[in-house]
C-alpha cells in the first residue's frame, strides 16, 4: 500500500537537510523507536514499538539510506522489520523530499508499505495504517521541532520542558493517566498515538 | 491453538501486583480470563508475563454505601447477577448481564476485566456510562478516580497506565422505584451486541424528572444521548416521548465494519433506545 | 526452560498432583496430563462449550482457564457424572432415551452445563433450557433431543 505524508521542520532547508540525515540524533524523536546499532555509514538497526488495542507489537529490523541526492534534497530509505513475537513483518521503501516553505522546510514522504503475516490484517482495516502513519509522523515532527528548538536556545533544561509541553499539548482533552515516562522511553506515547489514530480512522477523517 | 510460553505470577496483594507490573514491561493482567485467554490461545497477544489477579485479596465484593454501590473489579458477573443489593438498587445490571456471554463465561468473567478490555460492543461499559460510574485506579504513586466518561481513551484502550490496576467501580444509586431498561440486538443470544441501549428514568406524577440513556456497540466508546436525555425531562413518560428519543438516537455517529453498516447501526440504535425506554417507563414507580 | 508450577487438583473426587507448564490450559491438563479425554477441545476460544467442566460445582470453560488456576480446587468432568458403579445420572439417562446425542462431541459440555443448570433451576421452562445451552454448540442434533432430555431429567429429578 502507498502512504503519503508530510510535515514541516522549523529550519531552513540546508539546516533541516543535515539534521534529518543525522539519524542517531533524530531517532529518539520517533515515537516508539529505539536505535540499537549503527551498522555502516547509512545503515542502522533498531526497534519500533506500537500498540493496537490490547495487542503490543515490537518490530525489530534495519533501515538503510539507499540513495541521497544532495542537490535535489531527496533521499530513499529501505526499511524492514519483523514482530519479535513472530506475528509478521513490515517492509517499506520510503522517499523523502525536502523543499523550501517560507523560510522553513517541508518534508514530503511517500511510502510503499508491505505487511506480511498476522499483522497484515491491520492493513485491511480501511484507513487504520494511514491514520497510524499520520500520527507517528505528526508526533515525530512535534518532537523534532522541540529538539531543534532546544538546540537553538542556550537555556539548560529547556529541552525536557519543551518536550513535556509538546507532549501535553498533544494530550486528549480527557485526563490522561499520569505517565512519568522518561524521555528515552517513547513506547508510552504509543497510547496517545493510538487515541488519535484510531479516533480519526473511525470518524472517517 | 495453544498459548506461547510466559512467566506466570500470582500475587496475593494489590501492591504486589502493581510492583510486578512495574518490574515487567511486557505483562498482561489475568482477571476472569474470558477475553485474555482466547487472545493468548490464538497468540494474538504474546506477553512475556501474566499476572493472575484471582488470588489478590480484597478486589472482589459488593458494598452498599447507602448512596452508591461499590463493586470490586474482580467481582464475577455471576455474583453481580445474584447479589441482593445490586438487584434492589441497580436492577439494570442483572438485566443487562443476561446478555453478556453465557452462564459458563459469567462464572469466571469479571466486571473489571470487561471494563479494562473495553470491547466497543461490551455491555458493562455501556452500563457504567449510563450511571456515570467512577472508577478507582491504583498505581505505584497511589490511587486516582476516573469518571467513566474519561475512561475510554481509544479503541480498546482505557485510561490506565501500564503499571496501574483498576480496583473498584462506584455506581451511584438512582431514586428508589426508578425505571430501568436494557435492550440489545445480536445475531445469537450471548453474542456481543451489534447495538445495545441502557435507559434509566425517574418519573413522578407521570412526568419524567431524570433520564439517562447510553448506547453501546455503535462506537469505540459508549455514547450518552445527552440531547435526548435533556429533551425527555419534563415530558410525559409515554410511548410518544420514547419514540422521539429513539429518533434522536438515529443521528449518532456510528461505526461501520465488515458485517454491519453505520446506517444499520443507526436504525438499530433508534429501536433499541425506544425499547429500553419503554421498559424503563413501565417499571418506573410514579408513572401515571 | 519452561515456566512450571506444582499443582494439586481434585478431579471427580480424586486428588492429583502434577507439575504443569504455566501456559497449559485446564482442558489440556485434564486431557493430556491426566488422560481424561472426555472433555473435548472444540474451539479453544470459549464459544463452542465442548470443553465445559465444573469448577467447585460451577460450569466453566476449561479452555479459558489455566491449569495452575485450578490448584486447590475441585473439578468435575464428564467422567465424574455417573455413579462409581457406572449407573448413569438421570440427565445422562435422559440423553440416551431422548436422542440427545449423535456424534457425541458436544455431549460432555452439554451434560456438565446442564448438570450445573438443573441444580440451580430444578423446574425450568423450555425457553430457559434453550437459553442455558446457548453457550454449547451442537452440529448434529438440532438441539431438540437435548432440550427434551433436559426437561425429562428435570421432571425425573423433581419426582425423586
Amino acid at each position: 500500500m502507498q502512504l503519503n505524508n508530510s510535515f514541516t521542520v522549523p529550519a531552513d532547508p540546508a539546516t533541516a537537510w543535515n539534521i534529518l540525515l543525522d539519524v542517531p540524533r533524530i531517532a529518539p524523536c520517533m515515537p516508539g523507536a529505539e536505535l540499537t546499532e549503527v551498522v555502516g555509514d547509512r545503515a542502522y538497526k533498531g526497534n519500533a514499538k506500537l500498540r493496537v488495542g490490547p495487542v503490543s507489537l515490537t518490530f525489530s529490523g534495519e533501515a538503510e539510506i539507499t540513495e541521497i541526492d544532495e542537490a535535489a534534497r531527496t533521499a530513499k530509505v529501505r526499511a524492514r522489520g519483523n514482530d519479535t513475537k513472530g506475528r509478521g513483518g513490515a517492509e517499506a521503501e520510503v522517499v523523502f523530499k525536502l523543499s523550501e516553505d517560507g523560510g522553513a522546510s517541508r518534508v514530503d514522504i511517500t511510502t510503499e508499505l508491505n505487511l506480511s503475516g498476522s499483522v497484515a490484517q491491520y492493513g485491511r482495516a480501511s484507513g487504520l495504517v494511514d491514520a497510524i502513519a499520520g500520527q507517528i509522523i505528526s508526533d515525530f515532527a512535534k518532537n523534532l521541532e522541540a529538539e531543534i528548538g532546544a538546540d537553538a536556545t542556550p537555556a539548560a533544561g529547556g529541552d525536557a520542558d519543551t518536550l513535556a509541553a509538546t507532549e501535553s499539548a498533544s494530550e486528549p482533552a480527557a485526563a490522561a493517566p499520569k505517565q512519568d515516562a522518561p524521555k528515552s522511553d517513547n513506547s508510552i506515547s504509543g497510547i496517545r498515538l493510538f487515541f488519535r489514530a484510531l479516533w480519526a480512522m473511525i470518524r472517517g477523517k | 491453538m495453544k498459548s506461547a510460553p510466559f512467566t506466570y505470577h500470582d500475587p496475593g496483594t494489590v501492591d504486589e501486583a502493581i510492583a510486578l507490573l512495574g518490574q515487567h514491561e511486557d505483562a498482561k493482567l489475568l482477571a476472569g480470563g474470558q477475553s485474555l485467554m482466547p487472545m493468548l490461545n490464538m497468540r494474538f497477544v504474546v506477553p512475556d508475563h501474566v499476572v493472575d489477579l484471582n488470588g489478590v485479596a480484597g478486589l472482589a465484593g459488593i458494598t452498599d454505601t447507602g448512596d452508591a454501590l461499590e463493586i470490586g473489579a474482580m467481582t464475577r458477573q455471576r455474583d453481580l447477577m445474584r447479589d441482593a443489593a445490586v438487584g434492589a438498587k441497580a436492577p439494570i445490571i442483572p438485566e443487562a448481564l443476561e446478555f453478556v456471554g453465557h452462564f459458563q463465561t459469567r462464572n469466571r468473567g469479571t466486571i473489571g476485566g470487561s471494563l479494562c478490555h473495553l470491547d466497543p460492543a461490551a455491555e458493562q461499559p455501556c452500563l457504567m456510562a449510563v450511571y456515570d460510574a467512577v472508577l478507582t485506579v491504583q498505581g505505584p504513586d497511589g490511587t486516582r478516580e476516573v469518571p467513566f466518561a474519561e475512561w475510554p481513551l481509544a479503541y480498546m484502550i482505557p485510561s490506565i497506565g501500564p503499571d496501574e490496576l483498576l480496583t473498584k467501580v462506584r455506581v451511584p444509586n438512582w431514586a428508589a422505584g426508578h425505571g430501568y431498561g436494557f435492550a440489545e440486538f445480536a445475531r445469537r443470544h450471548g453474542d456481543f451486541a451489534i447495538v445495545s441501549a441502557a435507559a434509566l428514568l425517574e418519573v413522578s406524577g407521570g412526568t419524567i424528572s431524570r433520564a439517562a440513556i447510553a448506547i453501546g456497540g455503535a462506537d469505540v466508546r459508549p455514547i450518552r444521548l445527552e440531547e435526548a436525555e435533556a429533551a425527555l425531562v419534563g415530558q410525559a413518560a409515554n410511548a410518544e416521548s420514547f419514540k422521539a428519543a429513539g429518533e434522536m438516537a438515529r443521528k449518532i455517529d456510528a461505526i461501520s465494519d465488515a458485517y454491519v453498516s453505520s446506517a444499520y447501526r443507526q436504525r438499530l440504535a433508534a429501536t433499541m433506545v425506544e425499547r429500553a425506554l419503554a421498559k424503563a417507563g413501565s417499571r418506573a414507580g410514579g408513572s401515571a | 526452560m519452561a515456566d512450571t508450577r506444582d499443582i494439586e487438583v481434585t478431579v471427580n473426587g480424586q486428588r492429583h498432583s502434577a507439575t504443569v507448564e504455566t501456559r497449559t490450559s485446564l482442558g489440556d491438563f485434564l486431557r493430556q496430563g491426566l488422560g481424561m479425554t472426555g472433555t473435548h477441545m472444540g474451539c479453544e476460544h470459549g464459544v463452542c462449550g465442548a470443553c465445559t467442566v465444573l469448577l467447585d460445582g460451577e460450569a466453566v470453560r476449561s479452555c479459558l482457564m489455566l491449569a495452575v488456576q485450578a490448584n486447590g480446587h475441585e473439578v468435575t468432568t464428564i467422567e465424574g457424572l455417573a455413579d462409581a458403579d457406572g449407573t448413569l445420572s438421570p440427565l445422562q439417562k435422559a440423553f440416551w432415551e431422548n436422542y440427545g446425542l449423535q456424534c457425541g462431541f458436544c455431549t460432555p459440555g452439554m451434560l456438565t452445563s446442564l448438570t450445573a443448570f438443573l441444580k440451580e433451576n430444578p423446574d425450568p421452562s423450555e425457553r430457559e433450557v434453550r437459553e442455558a445451552i446457548s453457550g454449547n454448540i451442537c452440529r448434529c442434533t438440532g438441539y431438540q433431543g437435548i432440550v427434551d432430555a433436559a426437561l425429562s431429567a428435570a421432571k425425573t429429578m423433581r419426582e425423586v
